[in-house]
């Protein structure tokens, strides 16, 4: 479960960007008072347009950055507090892979689990199983930089995975990917959902987040401005389509 | 401790891989002194055996005087003499008179390598060495082309010359030699061969294995900071379970072996040379030699273990801070020179190992290697040697482990 709780993140702006934004504030809020909670079982999609507050949102989740304000809990255990036991519980997912050129699948998959505690048996069993449902035994020897960005995200899929994390988190994983890749990623998700495991998935593609939403919010700058579960959602949408319902949505806010 | 073990050796392994760091921390170090040993060797003596064996081209203006000097030149071998009609327009103006243009015309020849050297025998020569004077003579040559070896030739036969003429005055006056030599000079310079060859190419080594342990250290420092912010794998790691310490040490335990580990290969370079080399000269051998000693071994690897925790700690804090690997070279750069000059301070001469330079970093290590090849080593200067690095790699310690924790630095973009 991910509890976020009057979550507010700031970053500091330089004199350039102050120039840049036109504004006089010395700090900026990509996250501005925000609480959801995520269950296990169900899928949470967090859309919003770029800049939003979504990554912040992610990051803050996942450790990477500390929260300015209010708290951020993920199985009970709080990211400032008890980040190594957050990460232990954590699989992070992005469109970018964050895979090491030099290593091999093989390599890159057992250095996680090796990170995750994962003991030499049981990472050997796992990473069968998902080197069988990804498809990855072909090139589990070559390095990462001689794939094609398809078997790399399958990879990264892998890394993700292989301590089986209870909460897992997906930031904009089918970004620039093909359509037989993406699918193995709405794959995943389904699996996780099927498995009880807890899903935040933030996403610019609405087909995504109909395939997949079980809970929905729309963030933008910094704030949520529709919290709800996605059938709730779709009963009260005033569009006729959720691309028209959400530039719907974000157009309101502007204004 | 485990994450930093499991840390350490994936990122040893992936630093192994990249070829730009092997060419840098590895090639590089262990070719170098066996190359430059080779060819320094290589030309000095193939540039000494041309000179002492080629015909020189000597131009003779004798006036017709001082025959016995010009036959010595005439009966020696390897010596072609030219007496006025090989050069007749340098003939005609000696003749006239015009003592500078002749002195130019001369300094010409010999500069387009038509003449190697030109002997001037000036007028009177003959008169004054009978009246028991000191004849004129004018040697023109190019020291640079050769060492200096065509003067050596040349002013053998005149020394030949001189040492007959003070015969025949001894002779005539009824003096003993020890008449004019009133004092004997016995030389005793206590200066061992290697405290010598310490001094003039005992500043070089440390020089090198300074610039190794940076190079060594940098490419794994651009790497595994600014390297992984490129490759976008900066995120992939921060969500591991691992704290930023145990990253960051993990990274630093490569960073820290790469620097010591390319100087030490450049000492298994020197013994290559050594094995290989055969023409090394005895007195840079002995040199060698010591470094290769155990003791001096162990002395600069000691002075290299914390200059290279503060080269790596420093270069992988502006590393991190960098937004990719081109930014971090380019930043790194001018950071190089602030090694450089001290580092070249130390082999400058008149500079010496003491208790103020001894707290100065990077020329401390120069001095102190200097001293160490030289097995004149201050056991006390060495401690603050020691101590004075501890600091600094202390402090570039504390200041990547501040940076390294800063979001801000962290995921600059």
């Amino acid at each position: 479960m991910i509890e976020v709780q009057n979550l507010s993140k700031s970053f500091k702006l330089s004199r350039a960007q102050r120039k840049e934004r036109a504004t006089t504030n010395k700090n900026l809020f990509a996250v501005n008072n925000i609480s959801f909670t995520c269950q296990p079982g169900r899928v949470f999609s967090l859309i919003g347009p770029n800049g939003a507050g979504k990554t912040t949102t992610l990051r803050i989740i996942a450790t990477i950055l500390k929260p300015t304000n209010g708290s951020v809990r993920v199985n009970g255990y709080d990211v400032v507090d008890h980040p190594i036991e957050v990460k232990m519980k954590l699989g992070f997912l992005t469109g970018s892979t964050g895979l090491y050129d030099r290593l091999t699948p093989n390599e890159i998959v057992e250095y996680f689990a090796r990170l995750h505690d994962v003991d030499q048996a049981t990472m050997k069993r796992k990473r069968n199983e998902l080197f069988d449902l990804l498809d990855i035994h072909e090139f589990a020897k070559q390095r990462i930089g001689k794939l094609s960005t398809g078997m790399r995200q399958k990879v990264s899929i892998a890394r993700t995975m292989i301590h089986d994390p209870d909460v897992v988190v997906f930031d904009e994983p089918t970004a620039g990917l093909d359509v037989i890749t993406a699918s193995n990623i709405i794959d995943l998700v389904k699996d996780c959902r099927k498995n009880g495991k807890t899903v935040i998935y933030s996403t610019h593609i609405m087909g995504e987040v109909e395939l997949l939403s079980d809970d929905i919010a729309i963030i933008d700058k910094g704030k949520i401005h529709m919290l709800s579960t996605f059938d709730a959602f779709k009963q009260h949408m005033q569009s006729s389509s959720l691309v028209e319902e959400f530039i719907r949505i974000i157009k309101s806010v502007e204004a | 401790m485990k994450k930093i073990k499991i840390i350490f050796l994936k990122e040893l392994k992936d630093t192994l891989r990249d070829k730009r760091t092997i060419m840098a921390m590895v090639v590089v170090p262990l070719l170098i002194y066996p190359v430059m040993i080779t060819i320094v060797t290589g030309i000095i003596k193939s540039q000494t055996k041309e000179s002492m064996n080629k015909t020189l081209k000597v131009a003779v203006f004798d006036a017709g005087e001082a025959e016995n000097l010009i036959d010595l030149y005439q009966d020696a071998s390897l010596i072609e003499v030219n007496q006025f009609e090989t050069y007749p327009q340098l003939d005609s103006i000696y003749l006239s008179g015009d003592t500078l243009a002749f002195s130019l015309e001369i300094n010409t020849l010999i500069r387009d390598h038509k003449l190697d050297a030109a002997l001037i025998v000036k007028p009177g020569f003959d008169q004054k060495i009978d009246s028991l004077k000191a004849g004129h003579i004018a040697l023109y040559y190019q020291s640079t082309t050769d060492q200096g070896i065509t003067k050596q030739r040349l002013m053998m036969l005149v020394n030949m010359y001189k040492e007959k003429i003070l015969k025949e005055r001894y002779k005539i006056a009824g003096l003993n030699p020890e008449f004019v030599e009133v004092v004997h000079i016995e030389d005793h310079d206590v200066a061992t061969q290697k405290e010598k060859m310490g001094e003039v190419i005992g500043g070089l080594i440390p020089y090198f294995f300074i610039i190794f342990c940076l190079l060594g250290s940098m490419y794994p420092a651009i790497d595994l900071g600014a390297g992984e912010k490129e490759r976008g794998t900066i995120e992939t790691i921060l969500t591991a379970p691992a704290t930023r310490l145990q990253i960051l040490m993990g990274k630093l335990g490569v960073i820290l072996l790469g620097g010591i580990g390319s100087a030490s290969i450049s000492i298994i370079g020197i013994l290559i040379a050594v094995q290989t080399v055969d023409v090394i000269p005895s007195n840079i051998l002995s040199v060698i030699e010591s470094i290769l000693a155990l003791k001096s071994i162990a002395l600069i690897l000691l002075l290299l273990v914390p200059l290279a925790i503060f080269f790596g700690a420093s270069l992988f804090s502006i590393s991190i801070y960098a937004k990719s690997y081109k930014e971090a070279q380019s930043m790194i750069s001018p950071a190089m020179i602030i090694v450089f000059l001290p580092a070249m301070i130390g082999m400058l001469p008149g500079i010496h190992f003491n208790y103020t330079t001894a707290l100065i970093p990077i020329l401390n290590v120069t001095l102190a290697t200097k001293q160490i090849i030289a097995d004149t080593i201050d056991p006390v200067l060495f401690a603050e040697t020691m101590l004075s690095l501890l600091v600094l790699a202390g402090l570039a310690l504390w200041l990547a482990i501040n940076w390294y924790g800063k979001e801000s630095n962290v995921l600059r973009a």
